[in-house]
């Protein structure tokens, strides 16, 4: 009886000493979580990503977390073109070989190759019980796009942990071009000069975003948050490979250089909710509207079902919906004699409706745990050239605490 | 009953028993047993919601609202 005392004691003290937020985080010095992610497109991108992330604990009141993310991008991706495109020669935005090369006798595709490295470093300090400062910092640099960040956040608890209040701002400055060096003109055509049209340097982007967010512990089975996130984009926020055709019935005139407005107002209000059911299922249900001033509103439902099995092993499938409204310069090409000051055909610009299910599955293994998730995402597009992309998303990745 | 009448009742049972999952209640530091479980949490899987972000940055014309920060890509 003492002893199952003593151990109330603990868990007890152990769940004082955590907000509404992070209700259940296991002490521990350090954490270690490795991934392994497949992202393949039929016909189109492959994706090979290896992730780790590490969360030390440094003393009482420090938390160190380290990230590092290695991807390589290989396949092909629509150009913006029309896919009837005739005699003019394909635009090659790039690359020595390794940037964007057109799929033979397909204008609308390009094959391309990258690799990408990215470091994200945070620090987690409590400066008081009931308050705590996060800093982040973030670089991450591929062949044709560099991005550096940083951000600080506030968490404030209240007195007896059950709503925590969040205030984060963050920043980014982003350098994009070509992988040859520079970044086309905007709404230059590509045959202009005997196919040497007129390039600029490389493009420079900067980012401000604030977000306010409130967690709450709802009952003894439920927690959900809130939060609005504002960003702002300013600088060169156009496709420096994306190009857009000229049509008149239907035969290709010209094809130009995307143009995008060199700012972007983006919002979204998000929120989650876990609840865990009478028979030991847990349900996680997350919604997003979004909204900017580039006339895309979109709305996103994820609802995920985790349930237990003997042994700590779990089964959670997953059904994510999403739909969004296109840009205002969206064209899947222009009408002859049509030169818009600003002109996209990307694809993620048009009206879309997406769909994502999977299974993902969790057991413990070697002193740690090992989550398997297998994922399908369909997309269906209003004007797009290409009017659909199916994908295989699978992940492995295995967790460890270490004390 | 006619089959609206009949949705009609079903989706008052499903509303009533929403409401009472999700009534407020206080929730004392030793009630806190099933909120501090791992599956509870509201950052379950960062690893997967990670690769989830990059994922959809690149394929569709929305993004954020769960956190500030992190890096950027110029993704395909």
């Amino acid at each position: 009886m003492k002893s199952i005392r003593s151990k109330l004691a603990i868990a007890t003290c152990t769940l004082l000493s955590q907000g509404a937020q992070q209700a259940g985080a296991v002490e521990s010095s350090w954490t270690a979580d490795t991934s392994y992610l497949l992202y393949s497109e039929t016909d189109r991108v492959t994706v090979n990503k290896l992730f780790t992330s590490a969360n030390v604990t440094l003393g009482d009141n420090h938390l160190l977390q380290l990230e590092a993310v290695y991807d390589t991008i290989t396949g092909a991706t629509p150009t913006g073109a029309v896919k009837s495109g005739g005699p003019v020669t394909v635009t090659t935005p790039s690359s020595g070989g390794k940037g964007y090369r057109a799929v033979s006798g397909n204008p609308a595709l390009a094959k391309f190759d990258d690799t990408r490295l990215g470091l994200n470093l945070g620090l987690v300090q409590s400066l008081r019980r009931t308050l705590r400062i996060n800093y982040g910092a973030s670089v991450s640099v591929e062949r044709d796009y560099e991005a550096y960040g940083g951000s600080l956040a506030l968490e404030r608890d209240n007195e007896d942990r059950s709503v925590t209040f969040t205030a984060g701002v963050a920043g980014s400055y982003d350098t994009i071009f070509q992988s040859s060096g520079g970044t086309p003109k905007p709404m230059g055509s590509v045959e202009e000069n005997g196919g040497n049209p007129e390039f600029f340097g490389p493009g420079k982007k900067r980012g401000f975003e604030g977000m306010l967010g409130v967690s709450r512990i709802i009952n003894r089975r439920t927690v959900a948050r809130l939060n609005y996130s504002l960003k702002r984009l300013e600088g060169y926020l156009t496709d420096p490979y994306k190009v857009i055709s000229m049509v008149r019935e239907g035969i290709e005139l010209r094809r130009f250089y995307e143009s995008r407005p060199d700012s972007r107002q983006r919002q979204a209000l998000y929120g989650e909710l876990v609840h865990r059911l009478e028979n030991r299922d847990t349900i996680r249900l997350a919604y997003r509207y979004y909204w900017d001033d580039w006339g895309i509103f979109s709305h996103t439902i994820d609802y995920r079902h985790r349930r237990n099995l003997l042994g700590g092993r779990y089964l959670e499938p997953r059904l994510r919906l999403y739909t969004q409204s296109s840009a205002d310069f969206f064209y899947p090409s222009l009408p002859f004699g049509v030169e818009p000051e600003y002109a996209s055909a990307d694809y993620r610009l048009d009206q879309m409706n997406s769909a994502t299910l999977g299974l993902k599955y969790g057991q413990p293994a070697l002193g740690g745990t090992l989550r398997l998730r297998l994922e399908y995402l369909y997309q269906t597009f209003a004007e797009a050239e290409y009017d659909t992309n199916q994908a295989l998303i699978f992940q492995a990745s295995f967790k460890k605490e270490f004390d | 009953m006619n089959r609206s009448g009949t949705l009609l009742l079903c989706a008052l049972c499903i509303s009533l028993q929403a409401c009472a999952a999700f009534r407020l209640e206080p929730v004392k530091p030793w009630q806190r047993g099933i909120l501090a479980q791992e599956a509870m949490q509201l950052e379950a899987d960062p690893a997967e919601r990670f690769a989830d972000e990059h994922i959809y940055f690149s394929k569709e014309g929305s993004t954020g609202g769960r956190a500030v920060g992190g890096g950027g890509c110029g993704c395909n």
